[in-house]
């Protein structure tokens, strides 16, 4: 027979095995007085374990520990103070006027406790409410700042792009100018060319001796 | 104070990291405080000693603030350092009761009572049942099992962390988590009998 390790069967005992495993294991459970009696053991171990179950906090730092230590004299005195009430009327007062002295008692016990909590209790408010307006103004000053710097970004991206297009702008211009300077340069020069020897071929004057006109070269001397 | 909506821990310990904010990190000891304190209690069985290192813990959490790794979890690590202090804690009690024992009997090799082990304290567990509060009793059973069987025992059992995070946590392997539980467990079912409840 092959037991389950004792790893799965932790996984199994601390729900966290496969439900495949799980049932695996516990189909072996059934037939395996072995396994059975060490998994008791471990789930007496984890049984006793949860007899433990105290904060383990220092009293100083438990909290509302000080406001129930303040607040349980009052309340026991109210109490008491209901139960007077109570009692001294057990001896015969109708419902109607055990009513009556129930809602006293309540009155009574309320402005006790309004009296005594007051002053804590508008402290705590205010306190409160400061810390609730100052957070919110810290959050509104965030966000502000995080708009503004963004602004800031953009404004910083546009108008670097816009350099960078002004630039590109400027050496196309350049390029430009250079090609159309170029350009007459060149056909001002062939015009002037041209002309040049339009004029010099028409003033050329066909008088060569021996030559027959219509063996005359055609091609002007340039000068 | 309150965050304006509730961030998961990575969030606000993110805070703490880019720009040292105290309120994230007065809410993240608001968080963690108690939890850090009961292990710390349970590890080293001194509850006042362990508000000291709980606020160590925290006082690291923010000092190397630069260290966690905003993928990792924040729980994972805070346990990770509060366990790590304990070990400390639990060393130093050990090196100083040597050097007492070197100082009180000149070493003549005999074991030092702890105060915070019922183990070693003299009594056998069954002899102290009959003093002592079960609860108590049951916590002191979980003080004498060896430290790294008592971390895992705290973490799975007490404070609910799994398997695998518990050996994240330690960085061991997590069969080797559940081997040192179910191991935990067989000591504390050898000390902790029913009959004796």
């Amino acid at each position: 027979m092959t037991h389950p390790t004792p790893e799965e069967w932790m996984s199994c005992l601390y729900g966290e095995a496969d439900p495949r495993v799980q049932a695996a294991a516990a189909a072996h459970l059934e037939v395996c007085p072995e396994c059975r009696e060490q998994v008791a053991r471990w789930k007496s171990a984890q049984a006793l374990l949860g007899e433990d179950r105290a904060t383990l906090v220092p009293a100083s730092r438990r909290r509302g520990a000080t406001a129930w230590a303040q607040a349980r004299p009052l309340l026991a005195a109210s109490v008491l103070l209901a139960a007077g009430f109570l009692a001294g009327r057990l001896a015969g007062p109708s419902r109607a006027e055990m009513r009556e002295e129930l809602a006293q008692a309540r009155t009574q016990i309320e402005a006790d406790l309004r009296v005594a909590y007051r002053p804590n209790l508008e402290g705590i408010a205010s306190a409160a409410a400061g810390a609730v307006a100052a957070e919110n103004r810290r959050w509104q000053d965030e966000i502000t700042a995080q708009w503004a710097a963004a602004r800031l970004e953009d404004r910083a991206g546009v108008q670097s792009l816009l350099r960078r297009l002004e630039a590109r702008q400027e050496v196309d211009r350049a390029a430009v100018q250079a090609g159309l300077i170029g350009l007459a340069r060149y056909t001002g020069s062939g015009f002037q060319q041209a002309e040049s020897q339009f004029h010099q071929l028409s003033q050329t004057k066909w008088s060569q001796p021996g030559l027959n006109p219509d063996e005359r070269s055609l091609t002007p001397s340039i000068p | 104070m309150k965050l304006p909506f509730q961030a998961s821990d990575e969030q606000v310990m993110w805070r703490v990291q880019a720009a040292a904010d105290a309120v994230a990190f007065a809410e993240l000891v608001r968080r963690w405080e108690k939890p850090i304190q009961r292990l710390c209690a349970r590890m080293t069985g001194d509850v006042h000693r362990a508000e000291d290192l709980s606020q160590e813990a925290f006082t690291r959490v923010f000092s190397r603030r630069q260290d966690f790794v905003s993928t990792a979890r924040f729980s994972t690590w805070l346990w990770r350092i509060a366990v790590n202090l304990c070990h400390d804690e639990l060393r130093r009690r050990h090196r100083r009761a040597e050097v007492a024992l070197d100082t009180d009997d000149g070493g003549s090799g005999e074991t030092s009572p702890r105060r915070d082990e019922p183990a070693a304290t003299g009594q056998a567990p069954d002899e102290s049942l009959h003093s002592l509060e079960r609860a108590e009793w049951v916590r002191r059973a979980v003080l004498s099992l060896p430290e790294h069987y008592r971390a895992v025992v705290v973490l799975r059992h007490y404070e609910g962390l799994r398997f695998a995070e518990i050996a994240e946590v330690l960085g061991i392997p997590e069969g080797t988590v559940k081997s040192r539980m179910a191991e935990g467990l067989s000591q504390l079912a050898g000390r902790i009998r029913p009959e004796n409840f």
